[in-house]
């Protein structure tokens, strides 16, 4: 194990699917803690890229039972293929595909989480709160940076 | 545009620019200020989703910080929408950064691709770990300094939950702690348990002395890191340990069993040791921290002391 933290453990394994593999086992899916540790997997990437002089890197995120980051370094010929053969869909298909997909996106922002409503109308931000945490209850540890705070023994 | 102005006409060129622009139809699922996202005409399978940023950047890092920030973010909602819309076993986040051989466009985008068991993409998986490493895993202190040095300015507290060093006996916390759990110990002194967090959190006490403020804004916010704070002098405290660091411990200081708690509290030094001392040894004369702390100390010398000393507490 190379880290071990609160949203993650790093490993470098002792063999990899390229010679440059990074995986990151994820503690939470939930969406900032999944963009935290992706953007240390970014990182890592941009290390590999770097010093071993790869032509791209990958990442492989894999949202299942056992969520997991996989930075790749990648070279032309390093007999890894993560390539796929298209499926041919019906006519017709990727409008029904499409449909479905924007109904459940409908609620989806890149900005914010939707906030339960219930809390929004008790809160009243706090004066003494700085500029951008004001609406958070760290009671609560709505705000993922204070929630990983808050957790230290 | 101009033949000087290379990057508009990439962008002019590339196809997802275009779909941003609508010049070429695509079959839209979200929309947002910042990102588009589309079925890939070209699916792995039903329901494969691109969610493109609209800023033109070849890689993700090119994006600017807020889109950067937020993509990551918006692919794990998208991608628990497309689950539940394709009634999927899960969903794959796949990135390929930089120009990969057969890549159409340097426009980062990233895939959401439904996953079944036994479906036809098992290569994802990357069960098959079978090319040696050995370049990697001499970069894994890099690697790790560099994700501290991140993490530590996006997520603070993740460092801080990490699993706590073990301290050298010397510096235990003093007798006064209760034991009231398995890692929950209570103070009657205030200062004294927040010496003791600051003790098993290095990487709070690198927060506090790198970024006061902030650790001030999470005081403010938080009643139970009040407490912890209470009557502590933020600023002060950051000085206090910046002058602490500037004397950093030394290997060559410590007694073996002092250092073997140190070694045990560290994954990566200790699987080092252990499984690789030779690559230690090559580390630590490249390597400016690693050669601070071990100067003066026989490497491989110390690795058969450790590993004799782990045979006998296993």
């Amino acid at each position: 194990m190379t880290l071990e933290t609160g949203l993650f453990a790093m490993e470098v394994p002792a063999k990899g699917a390229t010679r440059g593999h990074v995986r990151f086992a994820l503690r939470s899916t939930a969406p900032e803690e999944v963009g935290t540790v992706a953007l240390c997997g970014l990182v890592a990437s941009a290390v590999l890229f770097e010093r071993l002089k790869a032509q791209w890197t990958q990442f492989v995120l894999a949202l299942g039972d056992a969520p997991r980051l996989d930075v790749l370094a990648r070279w032309e010929d390093d007999g890894l293929d993560l390539t796929w053969e298209p499926v041919v869909l019906e006519p017709g298909r990727m409008d029904d595909i499409a449909g479905r997909i924007r109904d459940k996106a409908f609620p989806v922002s890149s900005s914010a989480p939707p906030a339960p409503v219930d809390r929004q109308a008790v809160k009243e931000p706090s004066e003494d709160a700085p500029a951008g945490l004001a609406d958070h209850d760290p009671s609560e540890g709505d705000d993922w940076r204070v929630k990983q705070l808050l957790r230290i023994p | 545009m101009t033949d000087a102005d290379p990057l508009a006409q990439q962008r002019a060129a590339c196809p997802f620019c275009r779909i941003i622009r609508g010049e070429i139809p695509s079959t839209k699922v979200y929309e947002d200020e910042g990102f588009i996202a589309v079925l890939d005409i070209r699916p792995a399978a039903p329901g494969h989703v691109l969610l493109v940023p609209k800023d033109h950047a070849p890689i993700l890092q090119l994006l600017p910080e807020p889109r950067l920030r937020a993509v990551f973010p918006l692919a794990t909602r998208l991608a628990g929408a497309v689950k539940d819309a394709m009634i999927s076993r899960s969903v794959d986040i796949v990135v390929v950064n930089g120009l990969a051989p057969g890549q159409q466009s340097p426009h980062a985008i990233v895939h959401l691709i439904p996953r079944e068991p036994g479906d036809r993409l098992g290569n994802f998986d990357l069960e098959r770990l079978e090319t040696q490493q050995s370049d990697t895993i001499a970069l894994a202190p890099q690697l790790e300094a560099t994700v501290r040095e991140v993490l530590a300015r996006l997520a603070p507290g993740a460092l801080a939950e990490a699993a706590p060093p073990v301290a050298p006996p010397e510096q235990s916390p003093p007798a006064p702690a209760r034991q009231v759990g398995e890692r929950h110990v209570e103070f009657d002194d205030p200062k004294q348990a927040l010496a003791h967090v600051l003790d098993l959190n290095p990487d709070l006490r690198k927060l506090i002395v790198e970024q006061p403020s902030l650790v001030e804004d999470y005081v403010r916010q938080s009643p139970r890191l009040a407490k912890l704070f209470q009557g502590v002098d933020i600023p002060a405290l950051s000085a206090a340990l910046r002058a602490q660091q500037a004397d950093p411990p030394r290997a060559k200081d410590m007694s073996d069993p002092e250092l073997f708690a140190f070694i045990q509290g560290n994954d990566g030094l200790r699987a080092w040791l252990l499984e690789a001392p030779d690559e230690l040894v090559a580390h630590v004369r490249e390597n400016l921290r690693l050669s601070a702390f071990f100067e003066g100390v026989d490497v491989r010398a110390l690795a058969n002391r450790f590993a004799a000393f782990q045979g006998g507490a296993s």
